[in-house]
């Protein structure tokens, strides 16, 4: 009758192995090309400072200040507070990190009960929306008043910088997710409870850490602005104090940082969205 | 046994809602494959799905054994159009997600996964992700992850439609028809395909055009392995085709500008859309 013979068995691996090939390659490619983009840039700038062009005490160039970065008495703040560079990094980030942590758990409890049934969504979602564009910085008179300086402020000021948008977007993720796949869950005899535990929430999980992702920005962003206004420590003081004591260096310097450990972070957390959610990339069917 | 009595679905959406089925009776009984047929668009996949008790009818009863569907159930196996995989869990991890919902260990689970695995010739695929497999191994995932909850019944969507022709057979031939004999299971099988429909199973559905209703129910009496030359197929193949010619024709002669001016003339002075709803046949 039928030719029984198995027409399975397609192998994908050689497939799989010149990718991987061709992504080592691109691995060199993807760190000499900022390197070779950041390395213009400098020699443009050295050259237009050694030509006079530019006031080197307002404007200094990067072999400028980075060697004042090494003098041995670098440090920021004055008492207690004082901290050098890294100190500085440091206290900035650990704001930023810990008042997104919060925000993600805040928000993704927060979004999935939302979405758990119409009438608490009716009532709060108008009220996240409403929040929702108020900038982290409009906060920190808030902040201040209830935390008073210091860093639980700042790490109320991210937080609310970046809980509601995060909550829209779980929302958002659990109405994106595939009707099929909880179909499929359903007629597996996966509880109400189990589909969301494991079919929902693996599902939104990328989505939602695409929007951590762009909303870690805002948070980097809020921290150093109240730093700056209010909270006398970390790489946004770092700033403030330079405009205060007109020490450009110290400017310049807080700035290089600033964009330097945004850019390891990001590069970070795209690291970990890849190694998590690589399924993400694939689609589904 | 399956008993379907009187059944009714609409379809709400956007727009008007559409009568989907229409007075659906049927009864399936232990150890018979039942093939669904029908012209495309009209409520075959619906009907699957309020057996799968994935879809509520307006109206009318469906009972496993006398006792009322109420709700999606392992023990009523679905295997979709598309695979709708897990994406995020490997293969071994697809598969044993009925058992796990069930609450059963790691052990036991792993046990039935790997007897599964090895059944649908997978084992050594079961550490890889969806996004690594072929469609047909996708399908054979689909399958096995089905087949691990031990279901009394697989309600099957044309779940082969999108590989070819000689895998389809083989895999139709390969599981379904075995299983149904080693477990003495009930299959109910949406398919396009008349010959393969005559193939496999013991009874054909053939649906009408929108809104779906029996329009008659063909027992094929052949024996397996069936003889897809003989002068018997070919009469069965005939009558089923032609059944299934004419409902096409209608749907085209409803929704075809090219085939409404004719309704049109043809029946003098009805209005279209009332020859629509009543779903009359074609005035010859």
């Amino acid at each position: 009758m039928m030719s029984s013979q198995a027409p399975f068995g397609v192998s994908r691996s050689e497939e799989l192995i010149a990718q991987r090939g061709a992504n080592r390659q691109s691995w060199i490619w993807r760190f000499a090309y900022p390197f070779f983009a950041l390395l213009v840039v400098w020699l443009t700038w050295e050259s237009i400072s050694y030509s006079r062009l530019l006031d080197t005490t307002i404007f200094p160039p990067p072999s400028q200040f980075f060697s004042y970065l090494w003098r041995e008495d670098f440090s920021i703040g004055i008492g207690p507070s004082q901290m050098g560079i890294f100190g500085a990094a440091v206290a900035t980030f650990l704001r930023a990190m810990a008042g997104l942590i919060i925000g993600i758990i805040v928000a993704l409890t927060l979004g999935l009960l939302i979405s758990l049934s119409e009438i608490p969504s009716r009532l709060i979602m108008p009220l996240i929306q409403f929040a929702a564009p108020i900038a982290p910085i409009a906060w920190l008179p808030l902040g201040i008043l209830l935390f008073g300086i210091g860093d639980k402020t700042a790490v109320f000021i991210v937080f609310m910088g970046t809980v509601f948008i995060l909550t829209i977007a779980t929302v958002a993720a659990v109405q994106n997710v595939d009707k099929d796949l909880l179909n499929v869950a359903a007629s597996l005899g996966a509880k109400r409870w189990q589909q969301w535990r494991y079919v929902i929430l693996p599902a939104i999980l990328p989505q939602v850490f695409t929007f951590v992702r762009i909303n870690f920005f805002a948070a980097w962003m809020a921290v150093l602005a109240a730093e700056m206004v209010g909270i006398k420590t970390g790489l946004g003081a770092m700033i403030m104090l330079g405009r205060e004591s007109a020490n450009f260096n110290l400017i310049l310097i807080g700035m290089f940082f600033i964009g330097a450990c945004g850019w390891l972070i990001d590069t970070g957390l795209a690291l970990i969205q890849r190694k998590l959610f690589w399924w993400r990339a694939w689609g589904q069917d | 046994m399956i008993e379907c009595r009187n059944l009714f679905l609409t379809w709400g959406g956007s727009g008007a809602p559409v009568e989907a089925v229409h007075d659906l009776s049927f009864v399936a009984n232990e150890g018979e494959i039942v093939a669904i047929i029908g012209p495309s668009g009209c409520g075959k996949t619906s009907s699957l799905a309020m057996l799968a008790g994935l879809e509520r009818p307006d109206k009318g009863e469906m009972f496993v054994d006398g006792a009322p569907i109420t709700g999606p159930s392992p023990e009523r196996g679905v295997i979709f159009q598309t695979p709708h995989l897990f994406p995020w869990l490997s293969v071994e991890g697809n598969v044993e997600f009925g058992l796990k919902m069930k609450g059963l260990d790691r052990e036991a689970r792993s046990n039935l996964t790997h007897e599964i695995l090895r059944y649908v010739g997978l084992f050594d695929w079961r550490n890889r992700y969806p996004h690594e497999l072929s469609g047909g191994m996708k399908q054979r995932v689909a399958l096995a992850r089905v087949l691990v909850n031990e279901p009394r019944i697989l309600l099957v969507d044309e779940p082969l439609t999108s590989l070819d022709r000689q895998t389809r057979i083989y895999m139709m031939q390969h599981f379904f028809l075995r299983e149904r004999d080693k477990r003495n299971l009930i299959v109910l099988y949406v398919t396009h395909y008349v010959d393969e429909a005559l193939l496999f199973s013991n009874k054909v559905l053939v649906l009408s055009a929108r809104p779906a209703t029996v329009l008659e129910e063909v027992a094929i009496e052949l024996d397996y392995p069936r003889d897809a030359t003989s002068p018997q197929f070919h009469e069965y193949w005939l009558h089923l085709t032609k059944l299934l010619q004419g409902e096409l024709e209608k749907t085209f002669d409803r929704e075809s500008s090219l085939y409404r001016t004719d309704v049109e003339s043809s029946l003098t002075g009805l209005p279209t859309t009332e020859y629509n709803l009543k779903g009359g046949h074609k005035v010859q």
